[in-house]
């Protein structure tokens, strides 16, 4: 997963950011170095898994306005904020705001290797949970209104004789549809179901 | 002959009863007059007498010689000496040895000259006082010839304690104020070299975190290779660690914040430049707004505030003709903040300066090393409030610092 995942370095010290890319490359990872928020904001690929290692104070705007506007234009990607000076309110805005780490300059290259590890790993799983999402959204998309109907009910916990009685439908057509349900969602389990269900509410599908 | 003989005739003619009746008329006339002219003469002299006792200043009047003819009951109060036992001394030997002269010479140039000397209503010399102390004082002289063609002198010693007083507690305010400015010039060079120098201390730490890594794959772990490496680290760290601790020294510095009206910083401010505006001949407009809303913020900071951007404004003028030198101070308040103006007609901003003035040891003047105004952003910053810079027209500058209104325990402006 290291080889897709790609290290932002946003730095206006090119010595500094130098000294992270070449530690960051060591390590397997890719790296893409850019000397401002602004910079940043142009040029980085949101689809790109990875993880930020941004300077807080910069020329132009800041690293923490970077966060912001990150964070309000609804980009995941990790951040790990470096800062020249452990000003604490600063950190703790930083956190705040998402922050997965504050590294106070100048630091060990084994912190440093931490946290990316730690970012990338947030990444990742952010990335896979979104992916989920996405791909239940999806099956959820092929069930007919019928079929979802059964669905909502079996997610409640009510048994076939019980939907079919509060469907006027014959137990057999609620078992036709509980397994047309169950073979387009790909689960073999009602726990798999609810587990599903969990990451896309029926309620969206359905509001379509 | 006899002298006599050349004596003239002085007998007088026997005056008939009718002329004496007249001439006694007229003598009775005379006394009247002159029996008023005293009583006159007399109120006139008591009035000057209740003015001289009156007096809070010490009056001493002197005979050419300088012998003290008459002191007034303030001399007591300034001197120590009773006014009876001040008469028949000199008054030279009341001045303190080093001015002792002074006096002396315009007294001596006015006898001689019969003009009076540039310094004859104001002289500041020292007196010295029943108690061997020496106190300053501004003395002035007045003279009057007399009737036996002498001269009488008349002196008026203000004491220029109290002056003096005020005069060094604005002299120590504004040093005070220089010394802050001073101290924060330092804080905001300490702050720039801690940032700067701990960017090459992270580079050097990652290298050589990298070499060390490196080499424990490459070679023996008895290698004074690795030993090597693993002290750049540390001292790097060192280093780091030294300028954390000037921060925190420098930290302590931290504003005390409490409600403070604006305007009074400001009056304080312009109190302690009068002289220095006057000096350079600067036309200065106050208008501040009443009932302005008071400021959380710790008042020496906002008085160096005012101080640099009305030094800057002053500075700005050198190369204005006097006549078209104007600083304008102007004042308000806005929903949550409280605006000061100050607006001066000197050489106005560089191109694109409008953010570059603020930075660090950017100056434009031969003489700055260019931190007041670098000091004016960080406090306004430092108290959520900021500070702009505008050219103005039609000429020269205009400076507007925003500082939030104080926010009472509900968190409403107030």
């Amino acid at each position: 997963m290291n080889q897709h995942s790609v290290i932002n370095v946003v730095d206006d010290d090119p010595a500094v950011a130098q000294a992270i890319s070449v530690v960051s490359r060591s390590l397997g990872y890719r790296v893409a170095v850019y000397r401002s928020a602004e910079d940043f904001l142009y040029g980085h690929d949101p689809n790109q898994p990875g993880c930020i290692l941004l300077d807080v104070k910069m020329p132009g705007m800041s690293g923490l306005e970077l966060q912001r506007m990150l964070r309000d234009a609804g980009v995941t990607l990790p951040i790990i904020m470096m800062s020249g000076h452990g000003d604490i309110p600063m950190a703790v805005e930083a956190m705040s705001s998402g922050a997965v780490t504050f590294l106070e300059k100048p630091f060990r290259m084994k912190m440093l290797t931490e946290q990316i590890a730690r970012a990338i790993e947030i990444d990742n799983s952010l990335r896979d949970e979104r992916e989920r999402t996405q791909d239940a959204r999806s099956r959820m998309d092929q069930l007919t209104d019928k079929e979802r109907v059964v669905l909502e009910e079996i997610v409640h916990g009510l048994t076939n004789k019980q939907i079919a009685e509060k469907l006027g439908l014959s137990i057999r057509a609620i078992e036709d549809r509980r397994s047309r349900v169950m073979r387009k969602l790909g689960t073999s389990s009602i726990i798999e179901l609810i587990e599903l269900v969990k990451h896309v509410p029926p309620n969206q599908s359905f509001s379509k | 002959m006899s002298v006599l003989d050349c004596l003239p005739d002085m007998s007088v003619p026997t005056p008939t009863p009718e002329d004496l009746l007249k001439q006694n008329r007229q003598l009775r006339r005379q006394v009247v007059d002159l029996t008023a002219a005293v009583g006159r003469l007399k109120e006139t002299s008591d009035l000057y007498r209740i003015v001289a006792d009156t007096a809070a200043d010490a009056i001493l009047c002197v005979d050419e010689q300088g012998e003290i003819i008459y002191a007034n009951p303030s001399s007591k109060t300034l001197l120590g000496y009773s006014p009876a036992s001040l008469i028949g001394k000199s008054l030279f030997d009341l001045i303190g040895e080093e001015h002792r002269h002074i006096p002396r010479r315009a007294v001596q140039s006015f006898l001689s000259t019969g003009e009076e000397p540039d310094n004859w209503s104001g002289m500041e010399l020292n007196v010295i006082s029943s108690d061997g102390s020496l106190i300053p004082v501004d003395v002035s002289f007045g003279e009057v010839r007399g009737e036996d063609g002498h001269y009488r002198f008349s002196g008026y010693l203000r004491d220029l304690r109290p002056r003096k007083k005020l005069e060094e507690q604005a002299r120590e305010r504004l040093s005070a104020l220089a010394h802050a400015n001073r101290l924060k010039s330092v804080g905001e060079l300490a702050s720039g070299l801690a940032h700067e120098l701990n960017q090459p201390l992270s580079a050097i730490c990652l290298y050589a975190d990298l070499a060390l890594t490196q080499a424990r794959e490459l070679t023996e772990e008895t290698d004074p290779l690795l030993d090597g490496l693993e002290t750049i680290v540390t001292q790097a760290q060192r280093a780091a660690q030294i300028i954390s601790l000037l921060r925190e020294l420098i930290r302590k510095n931290e504003p005390r914040r409490q409600p403070i009206d604006l305007n009074a910083a400001v009056q304080a401010v312009l109190h302690l430049l009068k002289s220095e505006l006057e000096t350079r001949r600067i036309q200065l407009t106050v208008r501040l707004a009443d009932e302005q809303p008071q400021i959380d913020a710790d008042r020496t900071q906002v008085e160096q505030i005012v101080l640099n951007l009305v030094q800057n404004a002053m500075d700005a003028m050198e190369d204005v003709l006097p006549a078209q030198r104007r600083i304008e101070i102007m004042s308000q308040a806005t929903t949550d903040m409280v605006e000061l103006h100050v607006v001066d007609s000197g050489c106005g901003l560089p191109e694109g300066g409008e953010q570059q003035v603020f930075e660090n040891f950017f100056t434009t003047k031969a003489q700055g090393i260019g931190i007041g105004l670098g000091i004016c952003r960080s406090i306004a910053e430092v108290h959520r409030g900021r500070i702009l810079a505008e050219n103005a027209t039609p000429q020269g500058a205009r400076f507007i610092l925003q500082l939030p209104r104080h926010q009472d325990e509900s968190g409403e402006s107030v």
